[in-house]
């Protein structure tokens, strides 16, 4: 695993929309320093002959379902979430 | 039989106490128990008009068990007109334009809602303090937590603010805080009950469970929830009638975990052996078994590389434009950025961002890739152990641990509070019960079974729970 210091790790964290402190940061990489330790010992488990799961059943039974056109939520109810609207648009400002 | 729901619906039919005489309890004890905030809605006054409501419709439902009942959902799942939250700043006030399947399902069955349960931020947390309705305490001790993520949950049934709550379970958020609580704890096969319009962790993992009073009462709720749905890509189909199959079992093979009980706090310990001996004692065997100690303590890192890349996808809806609070509108992606800064809560913020420099690694495909096989060989390692015995664990390494050993970071976890996730990696049925007190704490024992075999782990789970009840009435 890459050694990553405070500034990157800030950086990075950006990459997902989230903005924090350099504060935030030192534990956040602490702790995942932690996890790059355990990720380390975890390669070690012999895992020779193992299929990874991705899933504990087998999902790919399921087909898509078609798509249809349903009336079921009211623009009404929608609008319970909107602070101000006018007609049927959502005033963000 | 050790029911509050039976007990519930023959007084109900009987005469003997209207639905809203228990609803009104419900509400007293609320009261009394309101400093442990273990609501972040709750929803008395509708219940109380819907128990007038349906009184003179109690006669025609004495076949449903369920007609009546008091109940709470752990506030991730959503209720149409009712607030759902998620426990997070970000959904504070976000009322679902839809009803998850979970909640249609109870609807029909006629219980009713008496509230929306806190827990930690949509389910990321074990401890019951990081939510936007702040911490839920345990009502046993208010300087302790609950356990979490399901920690409204579990104090809802224990304080007998409702008489089942519905949580969701991930790594061990229904069972664990049931063990804090003295409540029963059932986590169902994956994919037996619908996710849909319950808010994600980690899909893979994730698995609606419920919190009673009683292995019966759990039977009885599966009854009524337990389904296919089509909406959901996980959905399995099985063979319900959980309550009517449920059984005394006698000479049963049990197994347990080699050297647990060393992992368990000095008290803890000797209530996990005293309980294994009472079980021994009406004639079923344990036998010890083993998982490679480098495998377990590998759990706790598989399950969050898992989990965490799992959960940033779910959540990278989440920017304030589509769902949730925002700010002032500005440049789009500056906006996103102080919109998600502000609305996720803390520990959110640190399984994501801890998981955004995991995915950012170099080497994280072949670290994910490890991490699905472990997941694999632990299945693997606990179905050779189900193809001959029913698995007998800790439920935690003690009993609740204070707030203030959480905060301060001084509570250390041991092997014996991670082997629930086992059941998750494998998608396996997995129940907490209480087996005594440490103190005035209550502590529980986890028992488990290979993935659709529920029928057997509730009948077992009855089994050692009418042991326990029996030898503690001749103590």
């Amino acid at each position: 695993m890459e050694k990553i210091n405070i500034q990157e790790a800030i950086k990075t964290i950006r990459k997902i929309y989230i903005d924090i402190s350099a504060q935030e940061a030192e534990i956040i990489v602490n702790h995942y320093f932690e996890l790059c330790t355990d990720i380390e010992e975890m390669k070690k488990i012999d895992v020779c002959d193992v299929e990874p799961m991705d899933y504990p059943v087998n999902v790919s039974l399921h087909s898509l379902r078609d798509d249809s056109i349903a009336d079921e939520q009211k623009t009404s109810e929608v609008f319970k979430n909107a602070k101000t609207f006018n007609g049927k648009y959502v005033v963000i400002k | 039989m050790k029911s509050s729901i039976i007990k519930f619906h023959e007084q109900i039919i009987s005469g003997k106490k209207s639905i809203l005489e228990f609803i009104s309890e419900c509400e007293m004890n609320h009261k009394k128990y309101g400093e442990y905030n273990s609501f972040v809605t709750e929803t008395y006054e509708a219940a109380k008009i819907m128990a007038r409501n349906m009184e003179s419709e109690t006669g025609t439902n004495s076949e449903n068990l369920l007609f009546g009942v008091p109940y709470s959902l752990k506030d991730l799942i959503c209720t149409k007109e009712i607030k759902t939250t998620g426990g997070s700043p970000f959904l504070k006030n976000f009322i679902p334009p839809y009803d998850s399947t979970v909640y249609e399902k109870l609807k029909n069955r006629n219980s009713i809602l008496v509230g929306k349960a806190n827990l930690d931020e949509f389910g990321l947390g074990g401890s019951g303090l990081n939510s936007c309705a702040g911490e839920a305490k345990n009502i046993f001790d208010v300087e302790r937590i609950s356990g979490g993520s399901s920690s409204g949950s579990v104090n809802n049934v224990a304080s007998g603010e409702a008489l089942f709550s519905i949580g969701t379970d991930t790594g061990d958020s229904v069972r664990r805080p049931a063990s804090f609580l003295g409540v029963v704890g059932y986590k169902p096969s994956y994919g037996l009950i619908s996710r849909y319009g319950v808010f994600p962790y980690s899909p893979s993992l994730d698995t609606v469970g419920i919190i009673a009073n009683s292995v019966v009462d759990c039977a009885i709720v599966a009854d009524a929830i337990v389904d296919y749905d089509e909406k959901d890509f996980s959905s399995q189909k099985i063979e319900t009638n959980f309550f009517s199959s449920l059984q005394t079992l006698e000479n049963q093979k049990f197994a347990v975990l080699e050297r647990m009980e060393d992992y368990l706090g000095i008290n803890e310990k000797k209530l996990y052996l005293s309980t294994l001996e009472k079980i021994k004692s009406r004639g079923h065997s344990i036998t010890t078994v083993k998982i490679e100690s480098q495998i377990l303590n590998m759990l706790i890192s598989t399950y969050r590389i898992i989990s965490f890349s799992e959960a940033i996808s779910c959540y990278q809806n989440m920017t304030g434009i589509t769902f949730g609070e925002a700010s002032e509108p500005q440049e789009f992606e500056k906006w996103i950025l102080e919109n998600r800064t502000k609305g996720f809560g803390w520990e959110v913020k640190r399984r994501f961002s801890v998981g955004t420099l995991m995915m950012n690694d170099s080497s994280f495909e072949s670290s994910l890739l490890q991490a699905k096989k472990i997941r694999q060989l632990v299945t693997n390692r606990a179905n050779t152990i189900f193809d001959e015995y029913i698995l007998i664990l800790p439920s935690a390494s003690s009993v609740a641990p204070l707030i203030s050993d959480i905060k301060e970071n001084k509570q250390r976890s041991t092997i014996a509070d991670n082997v629930l996730l086992m059941a998750n990696f494998g998608g396996f049925p997995s129940i907490t019960i209480p087996v005594g007190k440490v103190g005035e704490l209550p502590f529980g024992i986890n028992i488990n079974l290979g993935i659709n075999r529920d029928k057997e782990l509730l009948s077992a789970a009855m089994t050692i729970e009418s042991i326990l009840d029996e030898e503690a009435q001749n103590e």
